[in-house]
């Protein structure tokens, strides 16, 4: 997995390529860690994201928990694979995506 | 038969005449004793008619006597002959000797002669047998004869006395007889008939004179009139037997033989169904206007209402038939649906199945049934009907086609089968049926059997050790119950070799003669008897025990048994792989490298491969993270393919570390706010979703889990 980040005043956008499981879901949590503060408008680009594993889930739903009282998050892009995993785990309601 | 009926109708034909024959002799009999008693009273009557007349005779002519004689020498010869008896001496007298007797010689004088013609010729003219006059000594009780008007040696000479009783001679002295007379068998004249009348009385001394009538003529007439009299009775009995009896024949006796001829002819045409619509009783022309009549007119109307009768019994008999045939067919094809050719599945080495039923009547509730759903996935049911007969049957094959219909449409979970059927039936049920079912499906490639249970008897498993147990299954309430059930699905895991038994209460509820049950403990005891044996063998097993018990007592119930037995997925594939690496989380793309590769070799598409890279890092990474913590240990992973159509894959996960169950974690729930999420059991939630069957199992000391996916795209 790899992380580029590009970073506009407060709008915060992560490119995440590769697999999202067990192994990498840390550094992405470190990354969402180091570049967001509580007021961030995290975008979370998905395009070429493979899949994600429940250790992304889990990220995912505690930065959405963090940011959401005065940021934002959005995922962008997921894939069919990604979109199912979202589904059938109930995220759909929880996260906010763009396709 | 046909010998005992012969000597039947001969018995019948002797009976038949014997009524005239008893009639005859009843009035014979009669007549004879009636003629008897007529007999006995006319005798008295004739007796006593001729003792009356000849007592008088008797009596006018002793009266008589004194008349014609005359008193000078009738009174000279008493004192004559009374002066010698006394003067001589009584053992003289005693001796009636010749010598006493001719001391009264000088008494035969002319004059003597002359009295004793008067008297004879007074004995001849009235008929008389003796008339003589006599002297009574009431000391000595002897009558001493004076003159007796009998000549020859009947002649009693003067003097000559005998005795008289006192008994007699008091009637002598009884004024108050008419006519007194006194019957005596005498040496004189033999059976005599006497009368007397007294002259005068002196002293001790009576002076009478005596008539006598020999009884011989009166006798000898008696008998005379008595034989004819018989004789003449006896011809007007058989003259009046004769008619009477030709009389009662005409009247009775004809009139009945006839009866008795219609009837044996009855008979014998009821034998022959041919003849068995003629009339016998209706033209019997009996007119005898008496009860034999009547009896003619209720036999021919009995004989009407029998052929009403068994008209309509042939009808009914033949509506019955009918029915009969239609149950058979009935029958016939109930026991058609339940699938009953064995081996079942002869291509199959992977399980054995085998089910009976035994009908209790002829068309029963109970039935089995067992099919494919897929290649991996058998279904059984067992299931039994409220009620019995033709309503039971055809609800039956309701249930039994639902139930496999719902199921081969891929359903793989017994407990929703089970609503959508409960649900169809419940819509329309107005007769209020309901069927207890079981209903298992087993996976044949891992051996786990998910089932469940609608109010039906327990399932017996063959446990690890071989013996059979009851699984005591949570029951839900019969289908056809209640709308809107839930019914539970459990999961059982057969391991190779283990057997399945599943019944009907006709096998528990089996009754011997003295109502006792054949019971749960003996139904396990007869499969624990040879708790390896093939399936056949095992409901042979329990069939026997069944009979045993039972014997000759009544079967109530339909007996319905199958037995299954797991042998195993069809050994390990050709094409398993196993890689076993340390647990650790660098390890997982490792590990899923090497099931990727095997994926990749066999076209997997992509997004299948995706979402098994998923379940890998989510079961590797918890078995890294969970299992021997806070150590880390081994780890082996298994892949196969299964290439038989639709293809699958199984991969499983295989750990030496602590038992743990996931699929017992319970699934989160995903309609909560993000606030309310945890983020626990997430990974194995995502497993069950995504894979098409996932088991596990603790064996020997390892966590054995276990998933299939199908690779189709």
């Amino acid at each position: 997995m790899e992380v580029k980040v590009d970073q506009k005043d407060n709008l915060v956008t992560l490119i995440v390529e590769g697999r999202v499981d067990t192994t990498t879901a840390p550094d992405l949590e470190k990354s969402i860690q180091d570049n967001c503060k509580e007021d961030t408008n995290l975008v979370l680009d998905f395009t070429a994201v493979e899949y994600i594993s429940s250790a992304a889930l889990r990220v995912l739903l505690s930065t959405t928990k963090r940011l959401k009282e005065k940021g934002s998050m959005v995922i962008k892009n997921p894939n069919d694979v990604v979109m199912e995993i979202f589904e059938v785990t109930g995220f759909l309601d929880i996260l906010t995506i763009e396709r | 038969m046909a010998k005992k009926s012969v000597r039947k109708m001969n018995y019948l034909e002797r009976m038949s005449h014997s009524l005239p024959s008893k009639i005859f002799h009843a009035i014979v009999m009669f007549s004879i004793v009636l003629s008897l008693i007529a007999v006995a009273f006319g005798f008295y009557l004739y007796y006593h008619a001729s003792i009356k007349d000849n007592s008088k005779l008797a009596k006018n002519v002793a009266n008589t006597t004194h008349i014609v004689v005359s008193e000078e020498n009738l009174f000279r010869y008493i004192e004559d002959v009374q002066w010698i008896y006394d003067s001589t001496e009584e053992n003289v007298r005693k001796t009636l000797s010749d010598e006493y007797l001719s001391l009264y010689k000088h008494l035969d004088t002319i004059e003597f002669e002359n009295t004793k013609r008067i008297l004879h010729d007074l004995q001849r003219r009235n008929g008389v047998d003796a008339v003589y006059i006599g002297i009574y000594d009431k000391k000595l009780e002897r009558l001493i004869y004076v003159i007796d008007s009998e000549n020859g040696e009947n002649h009693r000479q003067p003097g000559y006395w005998e005795s008289v009783s006192a008994s007699e001679s008091r009637e002598y002295l009884d004024r108050s007889l008419d006519v007194p007379y006194k019957i005596e068998n005498s040496k004189r004249n033999g059976y005599t008939l006497r009368s007397w009348d007294i002259v005068s009385e002196k002293d001790n001394y009576l002076v009478l004179t005596y008539a006598d009538v020999s009884m011989a003529p009166i006798i000898e007439q008696g008998r005379k009139f008595l034989v004819q009299y018989l004789l003449m009775l006896l011809l007007v009995t058989v003259i009046m037997a004769v008619v009477i009896a030709n009389h009662m024949k005409k009247v009775v006796i004809n009139p009945i033989q006839k009866i008795n001829d219609a009837t044996r002819a009855y008979i014998a045409d009821r034998e022959n169904p041919e003849m068995a619509l003629e009339d016998h009783f209706k033209n019997l022309d009996i007119h005898t206007g008496d009860e034999i009549e009547s009896l003619a007119l209720i036999i021919a109307d009995m004989e009407r209402e029998i052929k009403k009768y068994v008209a309509n019994l042939t009808k009914v008999t033949s509506e019955k038939e009918k029915i009969s045939t239609e149950l058979n067919v009935a029958s016939q094809i109930q026991e058609g649906v339940l699938p009953n050719v064995f081996p079942a599945f002869p291509g199959r080495n992977d399980f054995d199945i085998y089910a009976t039923m035994n009908p209790a009547k002829e068309v029963g509730g109970d039935f089995y049934d067992y099919f494919l759903i897929d290649d991996d996935h058998l279904a059984l049911v067992i299931a039994d009907v409220s009620g019995k007969g033709i309503p039971a049957a055809l609800f039956m094959m309701a249930c039994k086609l639902m139930i496999s219909n719902v199921a081969t449409l891929g359903i793989e979970d017994p407990s929703i089968i089970l609503n959508k059927v409960n649900e169809a039936i419940c819509k329309n049920n107005p007769a209020e049926m309901f069927v207890t079912v079981w209903l298992g499906i087993m996976n044949l490639k891992t051996g786990l059997l998910k089932a469940a249970n609608a109010g039906h008897e327990y399932p017996c498993i063959a446990s690890k050790d071989g013996k059979f147990t009851m699984v005591k299954d949570k029951h839900g309430l019969v289908i056809g119950g209640m709308e809107g059930l839930n019914y539970k699905t459990y999961e059982l895991q057969l391991k190779e070799g283990d057997g399945l038994f599943v019944y009907t209460d006709g096998v528990t509820e089996a009754t011997n003669a003295n109502d006792e049950l054949f019971g749960n403990d003996r139904l396990l005891e007869a499969l624990n008897k040879d708790s390896k044996a093939n399936v056949t063998q095992m409901l042979d097993n329990v069939k026997m025990a069944i009979d045993t018990f039972v014997q000759d007592a009544p079967q109530f119930d339909d007996i319905t048994m199958l037995g299954f037995r797991y042998l195993g997925s069809n050994g390990e594939m050709s094409n398993m792989e196993e890689l076993t690496i340390e647990a650790t989380i660098d390890n997982i793309p490792t590990v899923t490298e090497f099931v990727d590769k095997k994926l990749e070799e066999h076209n997997c598409p992509l997004k299948t491969q995706t979402q098994i890279d998923i379940v890998i890092d989510e079961l590797f990474s918890n078995i890294a993270n969970y299992a021997y913590d806070p150590e880390t240990g081994p780890a082996t992973v298994r892949v196969e393919v299964d290439e038989s159509e639709p293809m699958a894959v199984y991969i499983t996960f295989i750990d030496g570390g602590k038992p743990y169950d996931p699929l017992k974690q319970e699934d989160p729930d995903t309609t909560l706010s993000a606030e309310e999420r945890s983020v626990g059991g997430l990974g194995i939630f995502l497993v069950k979703k995504t894979m098409d069957d996932i088991t596990y199992e603790y064996k020997d000391g390892k966590n054995i889990l276990r998933i299939k996916k199908h690779m189709q795209g």
